[in-house]
């Protein structure tokens, strides 16, 4: 297909326009050929492994703390119109600020453990789950749910067999852009109180290594992608419909 | 003059038209109706010059279409108004494309949405407009360049049956004035006999001109008055024929 | 789920803030409580700085300077890339894969890199800022100039367009209100940007009023940093949301 070909082409130009750019460019840059042969030893001598494991269990627990605390607030907030004034002013509030802000503020209350990236992890990804959800369920179509008391469905099996089936794709795209958020978490945190990926950061940079240096940001682009497309995958096979949400 | 000659146009896999020849007379206004999938509007987009043809020649007074130009202007079932402009200013469109005058332009296109019973809608953009009213701008868009031929894809398709009614009866009253060659393309076989002289029905796989038939009832055509006759019954019923034959079967 | 009348959920919203607003207040006066400020503490904080001595204040406008460029460099260039990625296949193919897997990465990850490239300069913060908002530029402009319906460009071509009308006036009102999508999204990004620029580059007097009240235990003022951003946010977002009041 023409359209493959193009991508293939399109990409070697990309990468035959790297490798000049990063020859020419002198110390402060990396060809892309160095790049990959960094990324091959990082993985190869096992030097990523222990902070590729570490990070992602500081992503894990504060992703899925995100998931276990917003979904139901914000399904909460979907169902129940009360919920949703009372709660709302502040999910905006945390929505439009800058969580990378909180961080001076965060070590002060969670330490320098692991209690600080989870924390991190978890108000980077809570208010968006929160807020797909809430949108998610509010937009549940009216119709559907007269149909089904029409047809007998009230209380528990409204719920049941009604709501809960009409919002869960939105459900699954809260977790794919929460999952998405809760990387993005990740590496600030750990940029912040160096661990991880960000300690491995920290010293390519003070050595100026940028060909290792990019090797890391190559396997976090990786790994968010990766993370993103996993769920994605998820919602096109178990989402009846798959939702655009404004990001 | 409009004429195709033995045309042939295929996107990827699908053959949209297999064949197909027929000529419009000047001043003449032609029917195609057809049943879906057999390539009535990639027809008309040919002779618009939107597309060329994969093999065979569409011709217009002799020379091969090269493009589209408002010499061959179109209106569209969706109507295609620009949503930004206001009714004079979509009907005003070619004319600003042909770099007619100001003073001149709006002049003639207050003319047309006059003609079209839009007064007091000059300023108004679609969105405010009712569907019948969105294609009476289409309508005097079209018919503001003065166009050799005017091509009609389904114009009034989207429309409800009444205004529907409205709309032909129009159309026939703009046409008696100028009479434009026209060609037409419609699904609805009661809607092209009222019309046209000539009715074309193109059929599917393979998709060419299936059937000719010559609409012998008289200018001006008053509805009434011709959808009663037994006549128009039985054209109808021929060209219903066609159509069925025609019909894809149904897997088993 | 009945909808609650505008009044009273305006009442229920008041309420809950009040509410809330009065507990924290209440709380962080209790002796012993040093991690939480009261909220009339921050509220002074935030009067002496941006008002009286205007530390914050010369502090957010000094960092606002680069995040202002950044911008501007980001709609310079997402617009038109978003525009020729939605206009040619061959340039859809390659950069669409690109730009999302870009859009889903977490860019404060270049920060380490941006210093070895630009080093401790003005142009590293400026850069960071580019990044940070130009993907949700160039794909929201994509979408708007890929979304013009091709009956409206049928249209334009048969009544004579030619290319200038057709992507002078066509495309480009069409895709308007999209494209500022992108401009206001890329505004909450780009004080992001600044804000990471200053706490992952190296800190100026922002990255410095954050840093050292956290510090100094100075919980007030912490708060009043990041109160002060987010309002900053809300203000970068609505001002571009006014131009897109104005112009759809």
């Amino acid at each position: 297909m023409s359209r493959r070909r193009n991508l293939l082409v399109g990409l070697a130009l990309v990468a035959a326009c790297w490798e000049a750019a990063g020859r020419l460019a002198g110390p402060s840059f990396a060809p892309i050929s160095a790049v990959l042969l960094a990324t091959l030893d990082l993985y190869l001598s096992g030097r990523i492994l222990e902070p590729l494991a570490s990070s992602l269990v500081r992503f894990a627990l504060g992703y899925l703390l995100a998931v276990a605390v917003g979904v139901p607030v914000g399904a909460l907030m979907g169902f129940s119109p009360t919920a949703d004034a009372a709660l709302d002013t502040y999910v905006h509030v945390f929505f439009v600020t800058s969580v990378a802000s909180l961080l001076p503020f965060l070590i002060l209350v969670a330490g320098t453990g692991l209690g600080f990236y989870v924390a991190v992890v978890f108000l980077f990804a809570v208010f968006h789950v929160v807020l797909t959800v809430r949108t998610g369920v509010q937009q549940v179509d009216d119709a559907l749910v007269d149909t089904g008391r029409v047809f007998g469905a009230e209380g528990v099996a409204l719920y049941r067999h009604v709501l809960v089936p009409a919002a869960l794709p939105v459900v699954v795209a809260a977790l794919r852009i929460g999952a998405n958020r809760a990387v993005k978490g990740m590496v600030v945190a750990e940029l912040w109180i160096y661990a991880g990926f960000g300690s491995l950061l920290h010293s390519y940079q003070r050595y100026s290594q940028i060909d290792y240096a990019l090797a890391v940001v190559l396997t976090i682009a990786l790994l968010a992608v990766g993370v993103t497309q996993a769920l994605a995958w998820v919602e096109r096979r178990y989402a009846w419909t798959t939702v655009e949400v404004p990001t | 003059m409009l004429s195709a000659r033995d045309v042939r146009k295929v996107y990827d896999d699908v053959v949209a038209l297999d064949g197909v020849s027929l000529t419009v007379d000047d001043r003449e206004f032609v029917a195609v109706v057809g049943p879906s999938g057999c390539g009535k509007t990639t027809l008309l987009r040919l002779f618009a010059g939107l597309e060329s043809p994969t093999a065979g020649e569409v011709l217009v007074d002799g020379d091969p279409v090269a493009g589209p130009g408002p010499e061959r202007a179109m209106v569209f079932q969706s109507f295609n108004l620009f949503p930004w402009r206001s009714v004079l200013g979509n009907v005003a469109f070619g004319l600003e494309m042909a770099r007619v005058p100001e003073d001149e332009r709006e002049e003639r296109a207050r003319e047309w949405v006059h003609t079209v019973g839009l007064d007091g809608f000059e300023d108004a953009r679609p969105a405010e407009l009712s569907g019948g009213m969105r294609q009476r701008v289409g309508l005097a868009r079209a018919l503001a360049v003065d166009p050799d031929v005017l091509l009609m894809d389904e114009p009034f398709g989207a429309l409800d049956a009444q205004t529907r009614a409205v709309l032909q009866r129009e159309l026939l009253d703009l046409w008696a004035d100028e009479r434009k060659t026209i060609l037409f393309v419609t699904h609805d076989i009661e809607e092209a006999l009222l019309l046209a002289d000539r009715v074309l029905v193109l059929g599917r796989d393979p998709n060419r001109v299936e059937r000719t038939v010559e609409v012998p009832f008289e200018r001006p055509r008053v509805e009434r008055d011709v959808d009663t006759t037994e006549e128009f019954a039985r054209l109808r019923r021929e060209i219903w024929d066609v159509l069925r034959a025609n019909q894809p079967t149904p897997t088993a | 789920m009945t909808a609650l009348s505008p009044r009273r959920r305006w009442a229920l919203r008041t309420l809950s803030v009040l509410v809330i607003l009065a507990a924290w207040e209440l709380y962080a006066r209790l002796p012993g409580v040093f991690l939480l400020a009261p909220p009339t503490a921050v509220l002074g904080v935030l009067v002496t700085d941006l008002a009286v001595e205007r530390t914050l204040l010369w502090a957010l406008l000094s960092a606002l300077r680069n995040a202002v460029a950044g911008y501007a460099l980001a709609v310079g260039v997402g617009v038109p890339l978003g525009a020729l990625v939605a206009l040619w296949q061959p340039a859809r193919d390659v950069l669409d894969p690109i730009l999302d897997a870009l859009h889903a990465t977490p860019l404060v990850a270049l920060a380490p890199v941006i210093l070895i490239w630009f080093g401790l300069t003005s142009a590293a913060k400026v850069f960071l800022v580019f990044v940070f908002a130009v993907f949700v530029v160039t794909i929201n402009t994509r979408a708007g100039v890929a979304n013009v319906p091709s009956g409206l460009t049928d249209a334009a071509r048969v009544f004579g367009a030619g290319a200038p009308t057709l992507y002078g006036e066509v495309y480009l009102r069409y895709a308007l209100p999209q494209v500022l999508t992108g401009l206001r999204l890329g505004a909450g990004r780009a004080v992001r940007g600044m804000v990471a620029a200053e706490l992952f580059l190296f800190a100026d007097d922002l990255g410095a009023y954050l840093i050292d009240s956290g510090a100094t235990f100075d919980i007030a003022r912490l708060f009043a940093g990041v109160a002060s951003l987010s309002v900053l946010g809300v203000l970068a977002v609505g001002a571009i949301a006014l131009v897109e009041a104005r112009l759809t």
